[in-house]
């Protein structure tokens, strides 16, 4: 009998600690028989913004580039050689002991880190507005078109579902996955014809164990009736979705929803590649400490570095928080203490607005947590070699991001930074000015590099969300940060159309 | 509609900017709100009032209910919420208890503090919803046919015994039916039997009628004729309408009222033809309403109305200003208002003149300390001080809903009470008056650092840029209401005096008169056809899935009518299941 090296891990009593996830576990020889990894693209985002010099509890202007009333914080996001002193746009070659950033340090050849993206118009009236943008790069709709931060909604789909619509068809939406989100939408968001829906993550683990793996791991009869028994429910649901929606008497919008419900069908049913599932991934996913951040983000980083490996999802959206994070990070020294929210806006708690001297730098040891967070997740795509000096990380590209500035809801300075270059497609190790860019043109460019292409399919994608992505309220009145002024759209003409040329590999 | 609310964690943040964003600071203008050219599909906006509305007809009509518009588009498909689900779950499968299979479906939407009842269109099944469907479908008809007993409470006495295909066809017969809220074809029954076949093609252990019974079961729970309300309406068109059929509006009525699926004594009266009238419906609706399951709709309605799961997030304020807060106080707030809202319209059969007058409130020892009760006068407080008692406010002082601690708490800042909050509550959703858009500048605000004596004074101070027609000033609605409430302070204890000064509770609003506390104010709101008209349009839209509330559409007035004439809970809805509003649906 040939050696397996799989066998031979699992007889020695399941210890399988130390090794790689995917080195120990996954024999090469084995993911030749799937699809294979393609080109992907990973998002992170968390929210509150993050601690940079451009912070100040108290302004919300009225107008005008910002004007500070209070002393600048020191600026610990972007990179920085020393305390005073800012590392240049240009090749990265550390990112400095300063900057949060330099978790990733590790990485920074790998890294591109864009300063100076913006919503296409103000948000600061809240973080719904921020999340509803972050991933659409799209305007902004309010029920009767009354500016609310409680009501807010993108005009687009995100960036996360284009992909999966266009690259994985049988999986039209990206495997969502999100640390106590609360099961609130705000972030990822679908196009279904002209309706746009909102989606929640996953929360629950082994339910996404479940979808994408269990199959895999169940013995071949069993599996086999599963497969026979949902296939006979979702033919019956399909045919009568499908009647329904060819009934002369619905809507538009009943058949957009309808659809939706179609696409959730193709989405959940098994379509399996092979794919080798580490034997202790079903045990982690239902024994994990869902209270701990740290240890919820290492389960899902495993299912989403497997799910990319195997070539079932070449798109994975990680949120962690709802828009406006309330988490209590415990496990980050001293912001136990406090909602997160609280700390971003430098105060002991939402309705006491008592100011909290040491929540600056909390906001910044978040801003690290995070960053090794998500670091987390490279190491374990790293692990995969493509040979020639290649990994998992360099064939997708891996997007960490807050969707509004700073804890004051600021709609500049967008910490939006990329970790591998998407099989050579992107540019990496820079640091790029991309001063007063529109947002949906760095989203363009992620998603034209994984294989995504425009509206007419003829060539990359560049007009994302074009339709509506420069509209703006008739109500909205703040002023932005900008100055002088943006010229005021006229529902939402011109579109923003474009990559950024700087992150392009020429 | 029904709806699993959960919390949003959005509370109200203490910066001005926020303030802004939840109640519309500075919410100047006239208040226009048909935008209907915005580019995105959206059934509800199609209802929005044209720019210039029609001459109301004189005679017929309660103002401000008095305009012709066309009716609102609607949906045809709307996805049972999660509530509705497990109830539904329930009934049908005759289990004891709701399953609870629904923790794991994604959150359905919920209002927010700004925003009342919920769309048709935000009711969708994503990839999460189906796996959670179709694992909960997986669950539950294996449950119900692992065990005997469960399953015989669903089998009809035809499918007990005899040959395996006849009690197979025998259940289904029975069962499709009350699964789909209506007749059955011969063609889904053969479909729905065709799963037990393939079934007992891939299973070769066990019983082959529960093998059978096991699939169909579960291809039926996962059937979007169960998950959907489906109204398509009858063949016959006016005026662009078509009548739901009789299965339709009872199947809209148990959802709206009892919040789950048609029970068998209800599909009898549409068997009967009960439902082909619009008498008919009014007598039927005017029965479930005096069942006890329309509690789950007259407490849901005002739990959504009043923003009561909200309260909670509420989670401390100031102790060294407001020492009466505790810990639990915004849940035991909650509780108070639930009990009132159940003692005045569902055991007593009120409407909205005592949802807004009556004294009656339901305290333990704690919270009747934070409303001053005199606990001698409620021996109870002492011998069981946890237990809550059903009080009686000093009428000159307190009452009404608005009134109690829990949603005075809720529409406060930390410190000071927050008239913006309250007043813009009022506004729209007392006297449902439209508040426009901030203007510029108005995120930079912040009312506890402005300059006054009193909050009155440091919020007129700050809103008083915004001149006339918003916060104060001629037109002005929100400061006005929002200050007839001074003398609650923001935990909702009485008071007189703001600091060193007394409070000043007078305003004046159009669509109001002049007042002088929110006693008065409400004793004024009691009597209001705009106040009526606005509590029957915020029942229309729960009745009708939509989250607009209109009070001007003519169809509304015989509901306004009878409520103005101290008309209950009930004799509201029994009005509107009468309107082509709720007996249509567009084509």
């Amino acid at each position: 009998m040939a050696f397996s090296r799989r066998k031979f891990l699992l007889g020695v009593g399941g210890a399988v600690v130390g090794l790689p996830f995917f080195e120990g576990l996954v024999p090469k020889n084995a993911r030749g028989a799937g699809a294979g990894p393609q080109p992907y693209a990973l998002f992170y985002r968390r929210g509150n913004g993050v601690q940079q010099a451009v912070f100040e509890r108290n302004s919300y202007p009225a107008s005008g580039w910002y004007t500070p009333t209070e002393p600048r914080e020191p600026e610990r996001w972007w990179p920085m050689a020393d305390a005073s002193t800012p590392i240049p746009y240009g090749p990265l070659a550390t990112f400095g002991p300063i900057s949060a950033l330099n978790e990733l340090e590790t990485y920074v050849s790998k890294t591109t880190v864009v300063r100076g993206l913006r919503h296409p118009y103000g948000t600061e009236n809240g973080h719904p507005e921020g999340a509803a943008q972050g991933l659409t790069g799209a305007g902004v709709l309010y029920p009767a078109d009354q500016p609310n931060f409680q009501n807010a909604s993108p005009l687009g789909e995100s960036l996360d579902n284009l992909i999966a619509r266009q690259l994985t068809p049988a999986h039209p939406e990206s495997l969502y996955m999100g640390v106590m989100t609360q099961k609130a939408g705000g972030v990822s968001w679908i196009r279904q014809g002209g309706s746009i829906f909102p989606r929640s993550a996953e929360e629950n683990l082994v339910n996404i164990y479940n979808e994408i793996f269990l199959p895999y791991a169940t013995p071949d009869a069993a599996r086999q009736l599963l497969v026979n028994q949902r296939k006979s429910v979702n033919d019956l649901v399909r045919a009568d979705i499908t009647a329904l929606r060819n009934d002369p008497r619905m809507s538009k919008a009943d058949q957009d929803r309808l659809a939706v419900h179609l696409n959730a069908i193709r989405e959940t049913e098994v379509a399996l590649a092979a794919c080798i599932v580490p034997p202790t991934l079903q045990a982690e996913v239902q024994g994990y400490n869902a209270s701990s951040v740290t240890a919820t983000v290492d389960v899902i980083g495993k299912l989403a570095a497997l799910a990319i490996s195997c070539g079932v999802r070449r798109s994975v959206l990680l949120n962690v928080g709802v828009p406006q994070d309330v988490i209590q990070y415990n496990e980050v020294p001293g912001a136990g203490a406090y909602e997160f929210h609280a700390i971003s806006h430098r105060q002991a708690a939402e309705n006491d607005p008592t100011p909290v001297a040491a929540a600056r730098d909390l906001h910044h040891a978040i801003d690290r947590y995070h960053l090794r967070r998500f670091k987390s997740i490279l190491d374990l795509l790293s692990q995969y070699d493509l040979g020639g000096g290649k990994t998992l990380v360099d064939l997708g590209v891996n997007v960490h991001f807050s969707d509004l500035g700073s804890g004051q809801h600021i709609v500049t300075q967008l910490p939006y930074l990329y970790v591998g270059g998407a099989d050579g497609k992107l540019v990496t190790g820079q640091y790029v000015d991309a001063d007063k860019e529109y947002l949906v043109k760095f989203l363009n460019t992620i998603g034209a590099a994984v294989g995504c292409t425009n509206a007419a399919n003829a060539g990359p994608l560049d007009d994302f969300n074009a339709d509506n992505n420069n509209y703006r309220s008739k109500n909205y009145t703040y002023n932005y940060y900008l100055s002088p002024q943006p010229a005021e759209p006229a529902d939402g003409k011109p579109p923003i159309k474009g990559r950024l040329p700087a992150l392009v590999v020429a | 509609m029904l709806r699993t609310k959960s919390r949003t964690d959005l509370a109200a943040l203490v910066s001005i900017a926020a303030i802004a964003g939840a109640v519309g600071l500075a919410a100047c203008g006239s208040g226009d709100i048909a935008d209907t050219s915005i580019p995105r599909a959206a059934e509800p906006t199609a209802a929005l009032p044209p720019a210039v509305a029609p001459t109301p007809k004189p005679d017929d009509c309660v103002p401000p209910a008095c305009q012709d518009f066309p009716l609102a588009k609607t949906p045809h498909v709307v996805r049972l919420t999660s509530s509705q689900w497990e109830r539904t779950m329930k009934d049908l499968l005759v289990l004891d208890a709701l399953p609870g299979s629904s923790v794991d479906f994604p959150a359905d939407p919920v209002s927010s503090a700004d925003r009342f009842g919920s769309e048709a269109g935000e009711l969708i099944v994503t990839t999460q919803h189906w796996a959670a469907y179709q694992k909960a479908a997986e669950a539950l008809s294996a449950l119900v046919t692992g065990d005997a007993a469960s399953l015989n409470r669903i089998l009809p006495a035809a499918a007990k015994t005899g040959d395996t295909s006849a009690r197979v066809s025998a259940f289904v017969a029975a069962f499709l039916p009350r699964a789909y809220r209506r007749p059955v074809t011969a063609k889904e029954i053969a479909d729905v039997i065709a799963v037990g076949e393939l079934a007992a093609a891939n299973v070769s252990v066990g019983d082959p009628f529960v093998v059978r019974v096991t699939w169909i079961l579960n291809a039926v729970l996962q059937s979007p004729k169960l998950l959907y309300r489906i109204s398509l309406g009858e063949d016959v068109t006016k005026d662009g309408r078509a009548r739901l059929s009789p299965y339709e509006i009872a199947t809209k009525l148990s959802y709206g009222l009892w919040g789950t699926m048609p029970d068998a004594a209800l599909i009898a009266l549409v068997d009967g033809g009960k439902l082909t009238t619009t008498a008919g419906v009014a007598e039927v609706a005017r029965g479930m309403l005096a069942d006890p399951r329309a509690a789950v709709a007259m407490l849901d309605f005002h739990d959504q109305l009043y923003l009561v799961e909200h309260y909670t997030d509420v989670k401390n304020r100031p102790l060294d200003l407001h020492p009466s807060f505790y810990d639990t106080m915004m849940s035991d707030a909650q509780a108070d208002i639930r009990k009132t809202v159940e003692e005045l319209v569902v055991k007593n059969d009120g409407g909205f003149r005592a949802l807004v007058s009556s004294p009656v409130a339901f305290v333990n020892q704690k919270l009747a300390a934070v409303y001053g009760i005199d606990a001698s006068k409620y021996p109870q407080l002492t011998s069981a001080p946890t237990a809550f008692t059903k009080v009686a406010f000093d009428p000159a002082q307190r009452k009404g809903i608005l009134m109690h601690a829990g949603w005075l708490a809720y529409e406060g800042a930390p410190k000071d009470p927050s008239p913006i909050h309250r007043g813009a509550f009022v506004a729209r959703h007392v006297i449902c008056s439209p508040l426009g858009s901030p203007p510029p500048g108005a995120a930079g605000a912040d009312p506890s650092k402005g300059t006054g004596n009193t909050n009155r004074d440091r919020v007129t101070a700050t809103t008083g840029g915004c001149g006339d027609g918003c916060h104060g000033g001629k037109g002005g609605v929100i400061n006005p209401l929002g200050f007839s409430f001074e003398g609650f302070d923001s935990i909702g204890k009485l008071r007189t005096m703001d600091g060193a000064f007394p409070i000043d509770t007078t305003g004046e609003v159009g669509l109001v008169g002049a007042f002088s506390g929110a006693v008065p104010l409400f004793d004024t709101l009691s009597s209001s056809p705009r106040a009526h008209a606005c509590y029957a349009a915020h029942w229309s839209s729960y009745l009708n899935g939509s989250s607009l509330v209109d009070v001007t559409p003519r169809w509304l007035s015989p509901a306004v009518a009878k409520s103005l004439k101290n008309g209950s809970v009930r004799d509201i809805v029994v009005e509107l299941v009468q309107t082509d509003a709720f007996l249509t649906v567009s084509r």
